[in-house]
């Protein structure tokens, strides 16, 4: 097997600035901030009925995060958009072709930056399945420490129309009643609507410690189980980043979709990296769904509210945990660790085969 | 100025298959792959022999995506009733890389990018200005731009030192530090003719060079 392991490190002095997100929970990051800390479950999962198309529900979306950021752009601004779906969707039901000669990724991109009227030096679309976020922010994280632009505006969303709940339907990978990630009795995860926002710089605020990727041809839908793919996202961040020691994190904010397998993976690679640690694990999408290609950036924005507030959630849904499992879950009712938050963890597992880790600290 | 030194592959690809390929063995159920993940595995075989060593990484462009297997999952809910889990597992555009992955025996980082008429460019330029990072390795990288309504693939492989047979260099002014990048007309399109016809015996209509943006062209060795 031939693995990349000297590919390029990725940038350390690069800081998340800025970010806002717009969730089932609300349009604030408040909203969704104050629904983790309560352990309140959001039932749908969904963003209000709207006869908006999808295109325009996101750029709306989109924009409703990027007020909530309140910072001065440099003259050089680099814009991402990151989405599994984007807005695909308003045209494949027409059952009469052509289809578009493109994805529409790029109407997204175009549409919010027109609405906000900034003119960015570079962008671009990605998608790189649920680990989109992280992806995104690994590439913007190099364009501002290449200097390449002053700050990068990392968007991130996806709607969860007919075709997504049809086809993860079609995988049975839904619960029929809520998620509970860790459980023994998790039976499949809930699917969310979810824009994010994030913006790297150079200036203060939460420093990105580093982004590690690993793609493996273990399947198309699940990763292999020993997690050996996770582990090497982990060990290319760590290894190839300048200047930066990586202790074991304060916290890890899981993937934590609540299926079976994915579960299982993270156990066996946290478990691997941080052998009887005991460093305390929670996750977000027990309280909004999977929000697929943002649900990466949805895990960052948590795992910096919860540096900046000193404060630790736990997996609201989950009474116990898996006890196969060997990881500190905290579940529910769970005594939450002290207020010594330094750094976080969080991981991204998407089809593909394609993983991710990203580590932020104060 | 850095120089990243370019071998261009050019792979059509028959879909569906008429008969097993030979590499059918390589990689899980064959007969299951997307139109996409099928010419990937394809190319990969067609050029093992003469590709080099693995890449530190993959950048895959494709401007539709996977708009035509979305298509064709609604379709066929729609239609048919049929929900198809098989192909709904293939409409993310970066999922065909996963058994490209298992083809190659190989893992590492990997993205999908998007740029609309020039996804191409934009992922040459990335995939230059990767080689600039610290502590960057010295192996290829690899930029696969895949059309899927065409059954074609145009791959390239770049190096940051000049190996034999090389095609064209991509210069990157690393100082460019200009306010907005002011692109000159180019596209996906002109950039392939720009190569093809580096191929070919006509004399060039296209200089030899190919100007990007303000910190970018592409270069005739």
């Amino acid at each position: 097997m031939m693995n990349a392991a000297s590919a390029p490190r990725t940038p350390s002095q690069v800081r998340i600035i800025g970010y806002g997100c717009s969730t089932s929970a609300g349009p604030t990051t408040l909203d969704f901030w104050n629904h983790l800390c309560e352990g309140q479950r959001i039932q749908s999962g969904l963003w209000p009925h709207s006869t908006l198309s999808i295109k325009d529900q996101i750029i709306k979306n989109l924009c409703l995060s990027w007020k909530q950021i309140h910072i001065e752009l440099g003259a050089r601004v680099g814009v991402i958009f990151a989405s599994t779906k984007g807005c695909i969707e308003d045209y494949i039901w027409n059952p009469t072709p052509p289809l578009p000669s493109q994805n529409p990724y790029t109407e997204i991109l175009s549409g919010w930056i027109k609405q906000v009227g900034i003119v960015p030096k570079l962008s671009l679309c990605m998608s790189n399945a649920c680990s989109s976020a992280l992806v995104a922010l690994n590439l913007g994280s190099q364009w501002v420490q290449q200097d390449r632009v002053d700050q990068v505006i990392v968007l991130t969303s996806d709607k969860i129309g007919r075709f997504a709940s049809r086809g993860f339907e079609s995988l049975h990978a839904l619960t029929p009643t809520y998620p509970k990630p860790f459980s023994a009795e998790r039976d499949g995860l809930a699917l969310g609507d979810a824009a994010a926002v994030i913006v790297l710089g150079k200036t203060a605020g939460f420093r990105l410690k580093g982004i590690g990727i690993d793609t493996e041809g273990f399947a198309v839908t699940r990763p292999s189980p020993s997690g050996a793919s996770l582990k090497r996202a982990y060990e290319r961040m760590t290894s190839l980043t300048d200047g930066v020691v990586f202790q074991p994190p304060s916290l890890i904010i899981a993937h934590g979709t609540g299926t079976p397998l994915n579960d299982a993976t993270e156990d066996q690679t946290f478990e691997s990296l941080f052998p009887q640690q005991r460093i305390p694990i929670t996750a977000t999408k027990w309280c909004i769904g999977h929000t697929l290609g943002a649900s990466g950036a949805l895990d960052l924005i948590a795992a910096c509210e919860s540096l900046l507030h000193q404060r630790v959630f736990s997996i609201a849904t989950t009474k116990s945990a898996d006890p196969q499992f060997q990881g500190h879950y905290l579940v529910n009712e769970a005594p939450l660790p002290a207020n010594n938050l330094e750094s976080v963890l969080i991981s991204s597992l998407g089809f593909g085969g394609i993983h991710a880790v990203a580590e932020v600290a104060r | 100025m850095k120089e990243m030194f370019v071998r261009s592959f050019r792979h059509l690809y028959e879909f569906p298959a008429k008969i097993e390929p030979f590499w059918a063995t390589a990689v899980d159920r064959w007969n299951r792959l997307d139109a996409a993940a099928f010419g990937l595995v394809d190319f990969y075989f067609t050029v093992k022999d003469e590709i080099g060593p693995p890449p530190q990484q993959i950048v895959l462009t494709s401007p539709q995506a996977s708009n035509e297997t979305d298509f064709a999952f609604a379709q066929g809910g729609l239609n048919e009733n049929h929900w198809s889990p098989g192909r709904f597992v293939h409409t993310l555009p970066s999922v065909r890389l996963s058994p490209l992955c298992q083809a190659m025996q190989w893992t590492g980082p990997t993205i999908y990018l998007q740029q609309g008429e020039s996804s191409l460019i934009c992922a040459l330029q990335e995939a230059a200005w990767h080689f600039e990072l610290p502590h960057a390795s010295e192996d290829p990288l690899w930029v696969i731009d895949q059309n899927a309504s065409n059954n074609s693939i145009n791959a390239f492989v770049l190096n940051s030192s000049p190996e034999t047979s090389q095609a064209f260099k991509i210069k990157l002014r690393l100082d460019a530090r200009s306010l907005l990048s002011h692109k000159v007309p180019s596209t996906d399109h002109q950039l392939l003719q720009w190569i093809a016809q580096m191929d070919s015996t006509r004399s060039f209509e296209w200089s030899s060079s190919f100007d990007l943006t303000d910190d970018c062209r592409f270069e005739k060795i």
